[in-house]
């Protein structure tokens, strides 16, 4: 049963990518190139400002850290967002739901953020910044896990959501681009006033951040991490979304 | 291998403020190897129950229990990617199927006859190719249960009559399911039918029990008492004779 549903979830991934390339060869490849591209422009703007970065030595691996997880949450929820009307003329065969897509989209999202942040670390130590070999493998591994499953709750509660309540697509739209700046992707949370702290606890992303990064470089503080939070937080919006879903479904 | 309806009822939003029953509570069980007809006239929700067979939506309550495996709706297009060649289309269903992929192109190909278009992307195919892929590639796939939505076969006219003896060899073997408002179709391709009617779905001894039932049903609807169990086709029009409607009225099915 479970191969099965590997092999659909395989082979929606394969359409997915012929499909994308299909559309525009060049697109495609742009796409995987999009993380490089916003960490260097974010890179150069804080070049010209000057500034140090949070943590470590090198600033290119430290924005690199952050970005890394917000492209997996960002990407992976807006690819869900869109399984709904990606899957809609393939439920007709019968072998497809839509929950079959989004795991696709998870998956293939998830390996296109995994592969470009692998290579852009071995590109890194060939630099010469040796804080780009990691020092905890499998914290990392958790943590993109981690950012994962509430990346996938929050895009299958969104993908039906939207369904109901069509302008929320572009509330969300603010939401994610806000979020780079409230997920400590330019800065140590444990640097800030108790205060703004206490108050930016409740992203779930930003945990996500801290928590790659304690995987990264070892020692980064992470007093505000909540392992206990991140998790809750993507088993709740991943029960959320599956509820919500079954509801569109009905409703359909 | 065939559909069982259990206490299906599916409600499609609203209807003049009340809830729109497409179908109350249907229990049948079509029977496995036998060619079966479902009349429905226009907006009595054919789709909707097409679309509950396939597997593409669910009941609003009761179950809908697949044996074996179930066509999409046979001839249609809509599950094909526009951004991806007809091979690499067909190497998808077969792969989703659990198919060699080679033997279903090679087979497909040589039914739709459209050569080098297989390479093409789908997006660019006129109608007419796309009709033969897409009815081709319905029936090189085994399905156990073959579903159709108003058409068995469609696209050019030397096509068809290919089409015609591929929905006959494939009865030897597969349950049919045609949800249509064709009398004429009916009584050409099947040996039970039922009719649909305000959330019901009725079965009838004999095919022809059904048709007149259906004329009845629809020259009442006309406000004609005068049931004569003539046929009114996919296009709403009146009386046309089978082979007028393959030959006219279904072009490019797809």
């Amino acid at each position: 049963m479970l191969s099965d549903r590997g092999r659909i979830w395989l082979v929606l991934m394969l359409r997915d990518i012929r499909s994308r390339r299909g559309r525009s060869a060049e697109s495609f490849l742009l796409s995987l190139a999009e993380p490089i591209g916003q960490l260097l422009v974010v890179y150069f703007v804080f070049s010209v400002l000057n500034r140090r970065p949070g943590y470590g030595d090198s600033l290119l691996l430290f924005l690199l850290t952050g970005v890394l997880p917000y492209f997996q949450f960002t990407h992976v929820v807006g690819r869900i967002m869109g399984a709904i009307r990606v899957a809609l003329p393939m439920l007709p065969l019968g072998a497809v739901s839509v929950i079959d897509v989004a795991i696709a989209q998870f998956v293939l999202e998830t390996l296109i953020v995994v592969g470009v942040g692998a290579l852009l670390l071995v590109v890194f130590w060939m630099l010469g910044i040796d804080e780009a070999v990691p020092r905890d493998l499998p914290r990392i591994v958790l943590a993109v896990l981690a950012t994962g499953l509430v990346a996938f709750g929050v895009g299958v509660f969104n993908a039906s959501l939207v369904v109901f309540f069509v302008a929320y697509r572009l509330i969300w739209t603010l939401i994610a681009r806000s979020l780079i700046f409230f997920s400590s992707v330019f800065f140590v949370v444990d640097a800030l006033t108790p205060e703004l702290r206490d108050i930016l606890w409740w992203n779930p992303l930003l945990h996500g951040v801290t928590w790659f990064r304690t995987g990264i470089y070892g020692d980064y503080p992470a007093d505000t991490l909540s392992v206990a939070y991140l998790v809750g937080f993507g088993l709740v919006a991943l029960l959320l979304g599956l509820s919500m879903e079954t509801l569109v479904r009905r409703r359909a | 291998m065939t559909i069982t309806l259990e206490r299906v009822t599916r409600i499609n939003g609203l209807d003049n403020g009340h809830p729109h029953r497409v179908l109350e509570d249907v229990s049948v069980a079509f029977p496995a190897g036998r060619s079966i007809g479902i009349l429905g006239t226009r907006g009595s929700g054919k789709t909707t129950v097409v679309r509950l067979l396939t597997g593409a939506l669910r009941p609003t309550a009761g179950r809908v229990l697949r044996h074996g495996r179930v066509s999409f709706p046979v001839g249609s297009f809509g599950w094909m990617n526009r951004f991806m060649t007809g091979r690499e289309n067909l190497r998808f269903l077969a792969r989703l199927y659990d198919l060699r992929p080679e033997p279903l192109i090679e087979l497909v190909a040589g039914i739709a006859g459209i050569g080098s278009a297989l390479d093409q992307y789908v997006g660019a195919y006129s109608g007419a190719k796309r009709a033969r892929l897409a009815f081709a590639t319905s029936y090189a796939v085994p399905f156990d249960v073959y579903v159709a939505d108003e058409y068995l076969i469609g696209g050019p006219p030397d096509f068809r009559d290919l089409c015609k003896s591929l929905v006959r060899q494939r009865q030897r073997a597969s349950t049919f399911i045609l949800v249509t408002r064709s009398p004429s179709l009916v009584r050409l391709f099947c040996d039970v039918a039922g009719v649909m009617h305000r959330g019901r779905l009725q079965m009838y001894e004999t095919v022809q029990d059904a048709v007149t039932e259906f004329a009845e049903l629809t020259a009442l609807a006309n406000g004609n008492g005068n049931g004569n169990g003539h046929d009114h086709g996919p296009d709403g029009g009146p009386d046309a004779p089978a082979a007028g409607f393959w030959d006219e009225e279904q072009s490019d099915a797809a």
